[in-house]
């Protein structure tokens, strides 16, 4: 079996004559959380939408290996707001379960707790805080019991509580619920606190991809790491 | 595909627009009956012999034109509730789910065609009850014009709802509904002045008049209806779904969600 849970090899996409991905290979190990950094206009969430398919029309190859036990290979919180924000969190969980054919309750409840949100909270989505949607959202991806979590820019917009809720929610989510996690953003201090692997994504292409020991042994840190690549190091020093 | 209409019917069980639509169906049409009943006559100038009502029957006919109120909030609802989906983007549970977008598609094809034949035969079934004249109205003729209603609304539900899954901006979608079903009228003339070039061309224009939604409207609302006609315009109605939702089917496909 191999150590990948989810390859992309050689992935290319272009919107007319823009190419947004030229030449994109990325290897996700089991039980990893691979970060995907790289500038606004890179491709990240292009990737992220090949991955998960919503986009066709693309070259290249994407390999998921899963195990039966799961019902789903992959779930993803990309879009925003991609809830009905007319309906309570109970409400969405329970539309995406009939959707999954899941009948328990029982399932629904347990995946709002591990995100610690109330089942009783009747209010519309409409109403909720940033920190509550996202959570909500993971909560949504979680009730397929997925093997593979692909999050875009998660903590894009929280406050410096929601972010660390959000770690450690990724971590949990990881280290004793066992799933893979591929997760980009811009806090690149909040990722080096829990990433395993890391890919760069610059003008369409994957230009390093860090394994564990290669994040650990870089003594710069990923700001420095990533700056290297993006503008060729500190413009100031 | 049974998990998807579970997902949509509740999904749609929990729209308020939904209850709006329908107790504006109920209020409209007992409204208008009871106005009859008590001899209250209505008439707005501005709209002409549009409210000049003289019995049960126009009310009932008012029903199956559904250019002059219930398609409006058939297309209203319909394209409300298909182009949230793309205004929420929660298309993406459903596919990532590993649901196909024909699965997808279908699913919302056939419940616009059940929401639309159900808003129309709510109405017929509210004046019915309401008119004090069931023995009288309830003649085989009478089932056989909301049969055939029901046929041409479902129709009707499904050209909606192949404009709602195509036009991805909530806002040109809800007025691309709308005016398709005010401004149904308007073709039909064309075509019918189209017609006057030849008699070929008249015969096609009337062919196309006559197997259009609006056509069938019209010719439902003005004649009595024999069993033969509603064969006719079941299958009619039938294909126009079919081919509506094939049509959609195969755009959507292409669709980035």
């Amino acid at each position: 079996m191999s150590q990948y849970i989810l390859e992309a090899e050689h992935i290319q996409k272009k919107y007319g004559r823009q190419t947004v991905l030229r030449d994109v290979s990325i290897h996700v190990k089991h039980g990893g959380i691979y970060g995907l950094i790289g500038k606004n206009g890179s491709g990240k969430t292009t990737l992220f939408r090949i991955l998960t398919g919503l986009i066709q029309g693309y070259s290249g190859v994407v390999t998921v290996s899963h195990t039966d036990s799961h019902e789903s290979s992959i779930s993803a919180v990309i879009d925003s707001p991609s809830l009905f924000l007319n309906m309570s969190a109970f409400e969405n969980m329970k539309a995406q379960s009939f959707l999954l054919g899941i009948r328990d309750n029982g399932r629904i409840r347990q995946a709002l707790e591990t995100v610690r949100l109330s089942e009783s909270n009747k209010k519309p989505v409409r109403c909720y805080s940033l920190g509550m949607t996202q959570r909500l959202k993971l909560a949504m991806a979680l009730a397929g019991n997925p093997e593979i979590l692909i999050l875009d820019e998660p903590a894009n917009g929280l406050d410096p509580e929601g972010i660390v809720e959000l770690r450690e929610l990724l971590i949990y989510l990881n280290r004793t619920m066992g799933k893979t996690i591929l997760v980009s953003s811009h806090i690149l201090s909040e990722l080096e606190q829990i990433v395993t692997c890391l890919g760069i994504l610059h003008d369409g292409e994957i230009v390093r991809e860090l394994s564990d020991s290669d994040i650990l042994q870089n003594g710069t840190g990923l700001e420095k790491l990533y700056m290297e690549y993006a503008r060729g190091g500190n413009r100031y020093e | 595909m049974n998990n998807i209409i579970k997902n949509d019917l509740y999904r749609f069980s929990k729209s308020i627009l939904l209850y709006v639509i329908l107790s504006l169906t109920i209020v409209i049409s007992f409204s208008l009956t009871m106005m009859i009943r008590q001899d209250i006559r209505l008439g707005i100038s501005v709209f002409g012999n549009l409210t000049a009502f003289r019995g049960i029957d126009d009310i009932i006919r008012i029903g199956i034109l559904y250019q002059r109120g219930l398609g409006f909030f058939i297309a209203i609802l319909l394209s409300v509730l298909i182009g949230q989906e793309y205004q929420w983007k929660t298309w993406q549970h459903k596919w990532i789910a590993n649901k196909s977008r024909a699965g997808i598609y279908l699913s919302k094809a056939v419940l616009s065609s059940a929401i639309s034949a159900a808003v129309f035969l709510i109405f017929q079934i509210v004046v019915l009850l309401s008119s004090s004249q069931i023995g009288s109205i309830l003649t085989a003729g009478y089932a056989a014009m909301v049969i055939s209603g029901a046929f041409v609304y479902a129709a009707l539900g499904a050209v909606v709802c192949l404009l709602s899954m195509l036009i991805k901006n909530n806002i040109a979608s809800i007025i691309a509904c709308i005016c398709y079903v005010m401004l149904s009228e308007t073709p039909a003339s064309v075509i019918g002045n189209i017609g006057n070039l030849s008699e070929t061309a008249s015969k096609v224009a009337g062919w196309c008049i006559r197997h259009s939604i609006y056509g069938m409207t019209t010719i439902i609302s003005s004649a009595p209806v024999s069993p033969s006609l509603v064969v006719t315009i079941a299958i009619n109605a039938l294909i126009i779904i079919l081919l509506s939702t094939v049509i959609g089917l195969m755009l959507f496909r292409k669709y980035e969600l």
